[in-house]
């Protein structure tokens, strides 16, 4: 039987550090399922026919074959599973996580399938960076050494401002693994050629990407790339002067298949075009029913605003999106789009159950 | 093919994998059928790979939608045009009964675990077939990757001595219950010839009354299906035809049977047809056959059936008849535990169920093919064939004959009978048992307790039935019991609803059995590892006349 992990980091740690036990908590309901940072910041109008109205029919699609062929999801799960004693004075959570990024390829006849070169699964250990990374190796090598697992290890910051804790650092960390393995993935799309005008990959979520832990974003390579967000802040303002609006409103008075002209928005030097879509007939609340999509705006959109035919394009696919549904087993399931949710099952039954991961330690 | 993977096995905390179930997921592009077998890896000991093999008894197709609404909301909220662009994630699901393992495993079988097609030795292996001294054909299984394996009956189990007798069950009008009990004694005429005596009850049409010529409906392929089977196309040999004599029909070959005129003239100038009556002198013994659908909770008609047993003086039916008529009269000197009122209804059952040409005395009207039934049966030898027709004659007499058969068959083969046998093994096939051995009968009957007598006792003796009926539940639960394979035909929904036997049948193959083809039926067998097969046979290779 493998010794557990925390018994060997006793065991290789230095004087100067001592690892100690407390009650082993799942960290996953510790972040807000999507908090206000998230939002871009929205502005004036992006497209180049923007909607009289601000808001307009999206067309019939016509196909029977969808543009939207590639779809990605990322999750992950953190647990705290020890406190680090530094020197005696400081007092640091160890932060350990699986992370997952799933991309499913949907053929002709409708039916997903994973593209499991794409797929990345990960066990990381988050730890304070007064340990440095020296001996984070000796760690990991030890690790693999006693155990035979491959077990990523990070570093987060110890340096804590107003409204910080340290247990959000280190998921924080864990979630950037997260971050860049869903880059990866879309990069070794875009360099294989997969994604162009007929085939875009959709991206559970806003496109909030950043640069990477080593090198920089290639915002090139998210070209045919689509962010959507089942949910969004309704209170949330888009537009200026007299055009100015809470988005709840907006989406309130959206009609099944309508959507609204598409806005600016700018986020870590990039810029995006953002517009929100009624994808069902009004059922019990406004906003249900209607998603965020949004786009990186590249070349000549970055001036001109997203192209409208595109916009146009990308909204009769995602409509047609709206069957089949996980209705009785999502309750998000009105704004959820069914291959985005088979890849986040895909990702979720592919964790080690949490008694299993916690059993490591 | 055979290494082809068809899926893999699934365990599931709520449908976990047992010592005897397994179910695995099927991949998209197999197409399994209940009974199919399929192969499926498993541990051994040593960390050694062993093979699971399994029965197929139920597929379900699953999804990810949690109800029906799902699906009706999948579809814009009950549009039926509607044409989505995803295909809900689904898979087939099979559930298999595990009924081997090559290394005599009995670990439940591990998640994820690969199913491959079982090839032929395989399920043969897998359903006991590779261990039999002795066997006999039962037909084939058509498998779902095109396999037709043949498969085979365990002879010590068919016709003893360790186990006997067949029941065959089944709606009328397929021709399959007769050809199957045709095909089976004819593969043991082809394999044990010598060794055993075949006695056929013709209660139908004409079809058994032509067993020894050649059908003229054989295609090359039917003829390849007794081959496969290890068997010629081949009718009956050795056959010898008994009709009920009826004196009035001197033109017709003195007898009231239907076969086929150009067909007797043949047996009767091969000297194989011959006409059977029963002489009071060697019959009178067996009377109670005659009155065993009689209800008789007093045993009067048993009691007086006894007394006249002992009648020597009596050489000719009619005599009888008047003796016993004179019993009727009031004022009777002697035993009077009978009382008369019970004499006059013997009589006038015994007048009216004697009315037959069949009851009359030795070579009465010049015909010397007449002949004495108990003589004729006793006088068979091994190899031989007796088909005895008893179709023109009422449901009475069909007993009366029957059971007269099947005592003298069984008292000679106990040694009861003064005259030496030369047969050591006979087997009976009775159409329509459930006249013979009805379930409602108690033991009361003369004729059930035969039937019963035979089938607790006959296969230590050599006396093997092969019957069959339409419903399994009018049949008495005894007789069922002892028989050794249990054949089930296609039946109604109704019928399985009130014969307790089909309630252990899976769900998916009771639907089967409703639905089951001209020529394939489901078999249970002694010694097969598994409950029921579906299987195939032959064409009759007999002539069938339309």
């Amino acid at each position: 039987m493998s010794p557990r992990i925390l018994d060997i980091l006793k065991e290789v740690s230095t004087d100067r550090i001592r690892i100690l036990p407390c009650e082993r908590t799942s960290l996953d309901a510790y972040l807000s399922p999507y908090s206000n940072a998230h939002e871009h910041a929205i502005s004036s109008s992006f497209e180049t026919r923007p909607p009289s109205s601000g808001y307009t029919r999206v067309p019939s699609s016509g196909s029977n074959l969808s543009i939207l062929t590639y779809f990605m999801d990322g999750s992950r799960r953190t647990y705290q599973i020890a406190d680090i004693v530094d020197d005696g004075s400081r007092y640091m959570p160890l932060v350990a996580g699986q992370v997952g990024v799933a991309v499913l390829k949907r053929d002709r006849e409708g039916r997903l399938s994973p593209m499991r070169d794409l797929c990345d699964f990960s066990l990381i250990l988050a730890f304070p960076d007064r340990i440095d990374e020296q001996a984070l190796k000796g760690y990991q090598h030890d690790i693999k050494d006693r155990t035979g697992m491959s077990l990523e290890l990070a570093r987060y910051s110890t340096r804590v401002d107003v409204g910080e804790n340290l247990l959000d650092k280190g998921v924080a960390a864990i979630m950037r693994r997260m971050h860049d393995a869903e880059v990866r993935a879309v990069e070794r799309l875009a360099d294989a050629n997969q994604l162009d005008g007929y085939n875009w990959l959709v991206i559970d979520g806003p496109l909030r990407f950043k640069e990477m832990s080593t090198r920089r974003l290639d915002v090139l390579q998210f070209q045919y790339v689509l962010g959507l967000s089942k949910s969004f802040r309704p209170g949330f303002t888009v537009g200026r002067g007299r055009h100015k609006a809470d988005i709840g409103a907006i989406a309130a008075n959206l009609g099944f298949g309508q959507r609204t002209g598409t806005f600016r928005a700018e986020h870590d030097h990039n810029r995006l075009g953002v517009w929100y879509l009624r994808l069902r007939r009004k059922w019990q609340s406004p906003l249900q029913g209607t998603v965020k999509a949004e786009c990186y705006a590249l070349a000549k959109a970055h001036e001109c605003g997203l192209d409208s035919d595109t916009v146009d394009a990308l909204s009769s696919h995602l409509l047609r999106e709206r069957n089949v549904t996980p209705y009785g087993v999502d309750p998000r399931w009105a704004n959820h789009i069914y291959p985005i949710f088979c890849s986040e099952n895909y990702v979720k039954s592919s964790f080690i159950s949490d008694a299993s991961f916690l059993a490591l330690f | 093919m055979d290494n082809q993977i068809v899926g893999k096995v699934t365990a599931t905390e709520r449908q976990p994998s047992t010592c005897t179930t397994v179910r695995f997921w099927v991949h998209r592009d197999v197409l399994l059928a209940p009974f199919d077998v399929i192969k499926i890896e498993h541990i051994g000991r040593d960390g050694a790979t062993t093979f699971s093999y399994a029965i197929v008894q139920e597929l379900e197709y699953i999804t990810d939608s949690v109800g029906h609404l799902a699906s009706y909301v999948s579809s814009d909220f009950g549009q039926v045009e509607t044409v989505p662009f995803n295909q809900r994630i689904g898979t087939t699901v099979a559930t298999a009964e595990v009924i081997y393992n090559t290394r005599g495993v009995e670990m439940p079988i591990r998640d994820g675990a690969q199913v491959h097609w079982a090839d032929a030795d395989g399920i043969r292996a897998a359903l006991g077939m590779d261990d039999y001294e002795e066997s006999i054909p039962a037909g084939y299984i058509h498998t779902s990757n095109g396999l037709r394996i043949p498969v085979d009956l365990n002879l010590d189990y068919l016709i003893g001595p360790e186990g006997a007798h067949l029941n065959i069950s089944g709606i009328s009008g397929l021709s399959t219950k007769t050809s199957y009990a045709m095909f089976l004694l004819n593969a043991l005429q082809q394999r044990i010839q010598n060794d055993v005596t075949i006695i056929i009850f013709n209660v139908k049409g004409r079809d058994l009354l032509s067993l020894d010529r050649d059908s003229e409906q054989l295609s090359d392929g039917d003829r390849q299906n007794w081959e496969h089977c290890g068997l010629a196309a081949r009718p009956f040999e050795n056959v010898r035809y008994l009709y009920p004599f009826d004196g009035d029909r001197r033109d017709q070959g003195y007898t009231n049977s239907r076969p086929v005129p150009e067909i007797l003239e043949d047996q009767i100038g091969n000297n194989v047809a011959h006409n059977y009556h029963f002489e009071v002198e060697r019959d009178i013994g067996k009377l109670p056959f005659l009155f065993s659908d009689i209800d008789d909770p007093g045993a009067t008609m048993e009691s007086i059936a006894h007394e006249i047993a002992g009648w020597d003086d009596v050489t000719t039916w009619e005599q009888l008849r008047e003796q016993v008529s004179f019993r009727t009269q009031k004022g009777q000197s002697g035993d009077k535990s009978i009382s008369v009122m019970s004499w006059r209804k013997f009589n006038r059952l015994l007048r009216a169920r004697t009315d037959h040409g069949v009851f009359c005395e030795a070579f009465t009207y010049g015909n010397p093919r007449q002949t004495q039934l108990e003589s004729e049966v006793l006088g068979l030898t091994p190899g031989q064939v007796l088909v005895i027709d008893i179709e023109p004659l009422p449901d009475y007499l069909q007993r009366y004959v029957v059971g007269n058969v099947i005592h003298t068959v069984y008292s000679a083969l106990l040694g009861d009978i003064d005259t030496e046998v030369k047969f050591r093994k006979v087997v009976v096939f009775a159409d329509e048992l459930n006249k013979y051995a009805p379930r409602s009968a108690g033991a009361t009957s003369a004729l059930t307790q035969n039937m019963l007598e035979i089938t607790e006792r006959g296969r230590s003796l050599g006396m093997v039935l092969f019957a069959a009926e339409q419903f399994r539940s009018g049949v008495h639960d005894r007789v069922l019991g002892n028989c050794g394979t249990n054949v089930f035909g296609r039946t109604s929904p109704v019928e399985m609803a009130k014969c307790p036997d089909y309630r252990y049948f899976p769900r998916t193959y009771q639907s089967a059995a409703t639905r089951l083809e001209q020529g394939t039926l489901l078999i249970q067998h002694a010694v097969y590892k598994t409950a029921l097969i579906k299987i195939n046979f032959p064409r009759p290779s007999y002539y069938q006349p339309k």
